[in-house]
């Protein structure tokens, strides 16, 4: 357990960003990706305000095999994965020339396939007219038995096999499905790879998308998304006593780590240390959150402790401060808790109101605007926070120039899992 | 750094049924259905099993017995990590995705853009959601068996198992007394058609509805065995081209293993090929695919507990595991007992 686990590179697709090159400059200006649902029909429904990816990906992997951009059109978080990998490709390449590939390995944290069925209406009602089962049938006749791509109801594992193919990464290839935390793990998972000496490189990340009319649906249903038919507008307000809900939405990350041996030999310069995870169950409720916080504190304790610092050493926290009236109170319940004294010191702040939740993809996307952030000594502001759900806390408003040494990112997940992770700046 | 296994746990299936999966296709499945009494005193309550896949009930009642038997205090408990391989997470059985369904049938017929568009939102059942949910499994296990620690749910194939046990191994090497890890696995038409483009042709799928945990502990005291090798065939996989060459025999450098227990395939075709290649390795070997069809995402696991029942019943000291999942990945694992 003496390696150290460098973050060596990143990349991102979001609703605020094409790539990282953008990301500072689209921080920097508070730049917001919701917008009115422009993927699919959102009439009939009282969520048509989503945070979408909105720029055309097909020039990102238009030399792509067929069968892979076909997988694209049908499958929205691959796509996106498919177009993550391509923005990075010069980059991650050379950094794994030198690499066996039985000493590099992958970690995804993927969400839910829905069926695209207005893609496939017309072959649905043809064959309702002479089977009783029409759906199986669709699947059974689109999934054409030519590859591991499906029209309908891909595998998980694709995602992760897809990028070991395209950088020859043998080690492991891992799928990662506990929901919003699930891309939070994969970069946990992928730090505790290389402090075991599974690998010397990992790529972790994830991708996901909900802005689709099931997924809309069955989780406004649950009451996590914020209804709005585009004039009450901002829809997500993190840790702001008028919150109402979260703003359904798609992302895609990727995360280079490597051994402190593995960048020293390759000369490679770190962005940052991946100090410390912590992560638990509540084991409380499927629906919702332990009101008492127990398990996410432990979670946020458990980060700090295994990282060997105190909380006073914490700059900054990115939260995972999704809108909702649960999470956020329960989250800033939660610091205060663990930060005792400190709490009112660390300075927090939650992207989403800026990018949404991409559920499966949130933790990537977060710990990828953290690094940015650590680069450009850089703190984000909640844009639409106005009434602070406690004033004990360091709620960053603003945007702030502050360089970060230590800073936690918090990601929670339906079903109870709590995952916290701890980066060091190095730069 | 040695990691022992201190107890184990599987619900496998009792019923077999042969179902449709397509007529037009020409696909048949044979599914090993669970048949758990709702009665078990280990039988989650009536408002959660409603939106609990078969699977799930299955991990449930499995952890719960093995934990009953182990004896750990909450505070222990508490911290006990939990990595859990997940089959697939829709049921053909499920009477909200029936409604979906019945939904997609209705507004085939309707004219008004909007009011099929309305009247879908309003079909969408709001537990849809939750009974679909990946990491269901692991939440409810958290909930009724109290464990708490660190913790991933992984998919699909028989694979993920694999992938559960190192990240359990490591999370023990990293000091954690206790992980439980293993599958569940959900067996029918929907997961056969997910993986069935993985064949070139395929007309029988087999798959059983089941769920196997093992503990996993850091040191000897009341272990079972010891977990001795885990290793994974390094080539990568392809999303393409499919490597139909098993390489089991690469794992043993011409060694010829005690015991050798060997995964299911989800066509005859491929169990088959599994069979004659563990055949050329050694004459003793086991595979739960002939009893009890392919076991999925806990495959791996339930093979480590056919391992550890030889090893307690002292008729054999080692025992040698292989998997081999969809993408041609091959995992190998060796256990011996307490020495």
């Amino acid at each position: 357990m003496k390696n150290k686990a460098y973050i060596i590179d990143y990349e991102l697709i979001s609703p605020i960003t094409l790539g990282k090159d953008s990301l500072h400059e689209n921080l920097r200006k508070n730049q917001t990706g919701e917008n009115l649902v422009t993927r699919f029909d959102t009439r009939g429904m009282p969520f048509k305000v989503g945070a979408e990816v909105q720029e055309d990906l097909k020039h990102l992997y238009k030399n792509e095999d067929e069968r892979i951009r076909a997988a694209c059109y049908y499958d929205r978080k691959f796509e996106l994965l498919v177009a993550c990998y391509h923005l990075a490709e010069k980059r991650f390449k050379p950094l794994i020339e030198e690499l066996r590939p039985s000493r590099g390995g992958v970690v995804l944290g993927v969400g839910s396939d829905v069926t695209k069925m207005e893609e496939f209406e017309a072959d649905f009602i043809e064959i309702s007219k002479t089977s009783n089962a029409p759906y199986k049938e669709l699947i059974a006749t689109q999934n054409t038995q030519k590859g591991r791509l499906n029209k309908i109801w891909n595998p998980y594992d694709i995602h992760a096999i897809y990028l070991a193919g395209k950088l020859h990464l043998a080690a492991f290839q891992n799928s990662i499905l506990t929901a919003c935390t699930s891309s939070t793990q994969a970069i946990a998972f992928g730090f505790d790879a290389i402090k075991n000496d599974a690998a010397d490189l990992v790529v972790c990340g994830g991708t996901d998308s909900i802005i689709n009319n099931i997924a809309l649906a069955s989780f406004g249903k649950l009451g996590v998304i914020t209804e709005s038919d585009g004039t009450n507008t901002p829809t997500c307000i993190p840790f702001d006593t008028n919150r109402k809900g979260t703003l359904a939405a798609e992302a895609a990350g990727l995360v280079v780590l490597v051994s402190e041996d593995y960048a020293k030999k390759q000369n490679l310069t770190p962005i940052a240390e991946l100090v410390s995870y912590g992560n638990t169950l509540d084991g409380y409720k499927i629906t919702a959150p332990d009101p008492s916080g127990k398990a996410m504190q432990r979670a946020i304790r458990t980060a700090i402790v295994k990282g060997d610092i105190s909380p006073k050493e914490i700059d900054y926290i990115q939260a995972h401060g999704t809108g909702t009236r649960h999470n956020d109170q329960i989250e800033a319940d939660a610091i205060k808790a663990v930060f005792a004294e400190a709490a009112k010191d660390v300075l927090i702040s939650s992207t989403k109101d800026r990018h949404g939740h991409a559920i499966a993809a949130a933790g990537v996307q977060e710990f990828n605007i953290l690094l940015n952030c650590l680069e450009h000594d850089f703190i984000p502001g909640m844009v639409n926070l106005r009434h602070p759900l406690d004033e004990d806390l360091n709620f960053v408003r603003q945007n702030k120039t502050q360089s970060i040494q230590y800073a936690l990112t918090n990601n929670f997940a339906f079903g109870g899992v709590n995952t916290s992770i701890l980066v060091k700046n190095i730069q | 750094m040695s990691v022992y296994i201190r107890a184990y746990q599987a619900l496998l299936p009792d019923v077999f049924e042969q179902r449709v999966i397509s007529e037009l296709k020409n696909i048949q499945g044979r599914f090993g259905k669970l048949s758990i009494p709702k009665n078990h005193k280990f039988y989650p309550e009536k408002s959660d099993s409603k939106i609990m896949r078969i699977d799930v009930i299955a991990a449930i009642i499995a952890i719960q017995t093995l934990l009953e038997q182990v004896g750990l205090d909450n505070n222990s408990l508490e911290k006990v990590g939990l990595f859990v391989a997940n089959g697939a997470f829709l049921e053909e059985e499920n009477r909200n995705i029936k409604r979906v369904m019945k939904t997609f049938e209705k507004i085939k017929t309707m004219e008004d853009d909007v009011e099929k568009l309305k009247y879908a939102f309003r079909s969408v059942p709001p537990l849809t959601a939750l009974e679909t949910l990946t990491n269901s499994a692991m939440s409810f296990i958290a909930k009724y068996a109290g464990t708490k620690g660190n913790n991933a749910t992984y998919g699909n194939t028989s694979y993920s198992a694999y992938a559960a046990l190192v990240d359990a191994i490591h999370d023990v090497h990293s000091g954690t007394t206790h992980a439980l890890v293993g599958g569940a696995n959900g067996s029918g038409v929907f997961s056969a058609l997910a993986h069935i483009n993985f064949y070139d042709s395929c007309t029988n799928w087999t798959e059983s509805e089941n769920s196997a945990f093992v503990l996993l502990q850091n040191n000897k005291t009341n272990a079972v065995a010891e977990i001795v090798k885990y290793q994974i065939n390094a080539s990568v996989p392809s999303l393409f081209g499919i490597n139909k060459k098993r390489n089991w025999a690469s794992f043993f450098n011409g060694q010829t293993p005690e015991y050798l227990i060997y995964s299911g395939g989800f066509t005859p075709e491929e169990f088959d090929a599994n069979r004659q290649e563990v055949l050329q390795i050694s004459n003793h070997v086991f595979s739960w695919n002939d009893t009890h069809g392919n076991l999925g995402a806990s495959s791996l696991i339930a093979s480590i507990i056919k391992g550890v029942d030889r090893i307690r019943k002292g008729k054999h000291s080692v025992v040698d595991i292989v998997d081999r999942d969809p993408y041609g990945r091959e995992t190998y694992l060796q256990i011996t007992n307490i020495k």
